[in-house]
C-alpha cells in the first residue's frame, strides 16, 4: 500500500472554536480510523488544493472520530475553513512520535500552551486525565492573543477546572472589556506563577517564538533539560521521512519528532 | 563472464525492448542523454550522461494518485504501476547514487511505494568507465570506474565489444533473454577489461568526517554562501539529491496529486503558511545541503551522500561544488 495515498474521509461536524480556529470532526468512509497516540499528527488533504500536516486534537482511547483543530493560516487550512459538514477530505497517518506519557508516572504535569498549540496538548491532557491516578498535580497554563482567541473554551472553563487536582491558568496578550484574568505573555505569566520544578514534567506547545521564551523561563525556574518536553513544527510534505524537507540536522521532525525533550533539542543544530 | 560484440548491442536492446521500455545513451546536439531508445545510434565516448539514472527511477514528476468528483463525492485512485524498463549506459557512480537513495526510500518506518515499484520494474545495465573527466572524483568517495553497487548488469567496454557480468538475479534474468547474442568471455578479454580502467581524481580529497559540533558555526559557510546563486543546478543534476514536493493539479472535476523534485536551496523550501521559515538565510540552506551529504546522511546511513559523479563540478555557474567543499573542509579542519 502506498503510504502517500490518503483514506477518503467525511467531515461529520465543524466546531467553531475562535474566529480563526475550527475543529473538524472526521470519519473515514471505508475502514476504521487508524490508531494513534497523543502528540501524533496526520496529513489532511483537500483534493485539488493540497495537504497539510495537522496535529490530532482528539484522544484515541476515548474512541470516537478523529478531530483536527485548525487555525486558518494558508491555502489548505483556508480551504478547510471553507468546507462544510459532508465534504470529503483525505487523511493519512498517524505520523511522528508521541508524548512519552509512560515516562511520567508519578510526576506532576505542567502543560503550557499558546494559541493553536493547545490542539496537541488537548489530546494529551484528555489522555492523561483518563488515567488521572498515574500522575501528580496537573497545571494547565494557556495563553492566547485575546479572550476570544482562547480555544476549547468548554474544556478550559468547565471540564478541566472541575477535574481532580487540576489548576487552569489563563492569560491573554491583550484584554477586552469583560476579561478579568491575567494579561501577560505566556513566558512572563509562567514566571509569575513560578511552578516548582520538583517532581514535575513541563510540556509546552505553541508558536516557535513562544516556545523559545518559554524554554528560557522554565530554565530560569530551575527545570532540567530532561524535565522539559516540547513539539516542533517544520514545513512537511510527505510525512514519512522521504521528501528531505523537515530535517534538523540528522533528525526529521515528521518521523523522529514532533515531540522532543529539551535535552534532545540541545543535541540538534539550532535551526528550527 | 560473457562477451557481446559491439555490433550485436543494438540486437540485444531490440530484444529487451519486446518486454520493456529500453533507455540507452543517445547523443542529442553533442550531449549524451539516457533516452527512450528506438534504434538510434548508441553513443560511446561520453564520460557521463547529462541525466543520471536517478531521473529514470525517481522521475522529475510522477503521479501519486488521481481524484475525481466534487467536494461531497470525491473518489481517489492510486496511480497505475510503472511499466518494466531496462536502462543501458548509466555509469557506476550513478548506479551507486541510486542505491544510496534507495536506502532512504526502502528503509525506515515507511517504505516509499512509488520508488520501490519503479526500482523493481527497472533493470540497470551499467557500463564501466573507459575515461574520466577532470571533474570525476568517484575514487575520493570510495567508488571506482567499475564499481558494482546498484547495477544489475555491468558492461566493460573493450575494442571489439563488451564483457558482460550479471550482478543480481534481475540481471541474470535479463541476460537469459539475450541467449544467442552473448558468448563466453576469453581470459584475454577479461584481463584487458581490468587493465584499462581510468584513474579519476583520487588522492586524499575526501578526508572529511564532519560533525555539526565541529562545523556548524564555522565562518566558512558564510563565505561559501556569498558565492551561491541559489539556482538549484547542483540539486537537480545530483544523483543523490532526492527532495520532493507534493502538489495537486486539477482540470475540471478531475485531478492528480503529483510528486516533483524540489530544491533545498530555494528560499521558500521551508516557508510555512503563517510565515515561519526554519532556514531563511542562504548560509543556512547551503550549509544544510553540504552537511546533509557529509554529516546528517552518514549519521543515519553510515555513508556520505555523494558519489563523485562531477556534475556539480561541471555545471555550477559559480564553481561551488562538492569536490571543492571537500577540499576546503579538509583545509578548514586543519587550520
Amino acid at each position: 500500500m502506498n503510504p502517500l495515498v490518503p483514506q477518503v474521509a467525511t467531515i461529520k461536524n465543524i466546531v467553531v472554536e475562535t474566529p480563526d480556529v475550527r475543529t473538524f470532526v472526521v470519519e473515514p468512509d471505508h475502514g476504521q480510523t487508524f490508531a494513534y497516540r497523543p502528540g501524533q499528527c496526520a496529513m489532511v488533504s483537500v483534493f485539488g488544493v493540497g495537504e497539510a500536516m495537522l496535529s490530532i486534537s482528539s484522544t484515541a482511547r476515548r474512541g470516537g472520530p478523529l478531530e483536527f483543530s485548525v487555525k486558518r493560516v494558508g491555502r489548505v487550512t483556508g480551504a478547510l475553513h471553507e468546507a462544510e459538514p459532508g465534504h470529503r477530505i483525505g487523511v493519512r497517518g498517524p505520523y511522528g512520535n508521541h508524548f512519552p506519557v509512560e515516562d511520567w508516572a508519578g510526576s506532576n504535569l505542567l502543560f503550557i500552551g499558546g494559541g493553536i498549540g493547545l490542539a496537541p496538548l488537548r489530546a494529551l491532557i484528555n489522555h492523561c486525565l483518563d488515567e488521572r491516578r498515574r500522575y501528580g498535580k496537573f497545571d494547565i497554563i494557556y495563553g492566547a492573543r485575546s479572550p476570544q482567541d482562547l480555544c476549547f473554551q468548554g474544556e478550559l472553563m468547565e471540564n478541566w477546572p472541575r477535574a481532580e487536582d487540576v489548576g487552569v491558568h489563563l492569560t491573554v496578550d491583550a484584554a477586552d472589556g469583560d476579561w478579568k484574568g491575567a494579561v501577560a505573555l505566556v513566558p512572563h505569566f509562567l514566571e509569575k506563577l513560578g511552578p516548582s520544578p520538583e517532581g514535575t514534567t513541563a510540556i509546552t506547545c505553541g508558536p516557535p517564538i513562544m516556545i523559545k521564551y518559554t524554554l528560557a523561563s522554565l530554565k530560569k525556574l530551575g527545570f532540567s533539560d530532561h524535565q522539559i518536553v516540547t513539539t516542533l513544527e517544520l514545513k512537511m510534505q510527505c510525512g514519512i521521512g522521504k521528501c528531505g524537507r523537515c530535517n534538523i540536522g540528522s533528525k526529521y521532525v515528521c518521523v523522529d519528532g514532533p515531540v522532543f525533550t529539551y535535552a534532545q533539542l540541545k543535541e540538534l543544530p539550532q535551526e528550527y | 563472464m560473457k562477451f557481446i560484440a559491439a555490433a550485436k548491442l543494438p540486437l540485444l536492446l531490440e530484444r529487451l525492448g519486446r518486454h520493456s521500455q529500453v533507455y540507452a545513451p543517445v547523443a542529442v546536439d553533442g550531449r549524451v542523454w539516457l533516452s527512450p531508445w528506438t534504434g538510434e545510434d548508441i553513443a560511446g565516448g561520453y564520460v557521463n550522461p547529462v541525466n543520471s539514472l536517478k531521473t529514470l527511477v525517481y522521475p522529475q514528476t510522477e503521479a501519486v494518485l488521481e481524484f475525481e468528483g466534487g467536494e461531497t463525492d470525491v473518489t481517489v485512485r492510486e496511480a497505475s504501476p510503472p511499466a518494466p524498463q531496462v536502462i543501458f549506459g548509466g555509469r557506476p557512480c550513478d548506479a551507486a547514487g541510486l542505491d544510496l537513495i534507495a536506502r532512504v526510500f526502502m528503509e525506515g518506518p515507511f517504505v516509499d511505494e512509488l520508488f520501490r515499484r519503479r526500482r523493481e520494474a527497472t533493470t540497470i545495465m551499467t557500463v564501466a568507465c573507459r575515461q574520466a573527466a577532470p571533474s570525476c572524483f568517484c575514487r575520493a568517495m570510495g567508488l571506482s570506474p567499475a564499481s558494482e553497487r546498484g547495477s544489475d548488469v555491468l558492461f566493460f567496454p573493450g575494442p571489439e565489444g563488451y564483457l558482460v557480468e550479471a550482478l543480481t538475479e534481475a540481471g541474470e534474468q535479463i541476460l537469459e533473454q539475450a541467449a544467442g547474442l552473448l558468448d563466453d568471455a576469453t581470459g584475454d578479454q577479461a584481463r584487458r577489461a581490468c587493465q584499462e580502467l581510468p584513474v579519476p581524481l583520487a588522492g586524499d580529497l575526501n578526508t572529511v568526517r564532519l560533525t555539526p559540533e565541529e562545523g556548524f558555526e564555522h565562518p566558512y559557510w558564510e563565505h561559501l554562501a556569498r558565492r551561491c546563486r541559489s539556482c538549484g543546478t547542483c540539486t537537480y543534476l545530483c544523483p543523490t539529491c532526492y527532495c520532493t514536493a507534493l502538489f495537486d493539479v486539477t482540470r475540471g472535476t478531475r485531478g492528480r496529486r503529483l510528486r516533483g523534485w524540489d530544491c533545498c536551496q530555494f528560499k521558500d523550501f521551508l516557508l510555512m503558511a503563517g510565515g515561519h521559515n526554519a532556514r531563511p538565510q542562504k548560509k543556512q540552506r547551503v550549509r544544510n545541503r553540504f552537511l546533509h551529504k557529509l554529516s546528517y546522511h552518514p549519521a543515519n546511513y553510515g555513508e556520505q551522500a555523494c558519489v563523485g559523479c562531477g556534475r556539480c563540478v561541471d555545471n555550477c555557474p559559480v564553481c561551488l561544488h562538492m569536490a571543492g567543499v571537500l577540499k576546503d573542509l579538509g583545509e578548514v579542519e586543519r587550520a
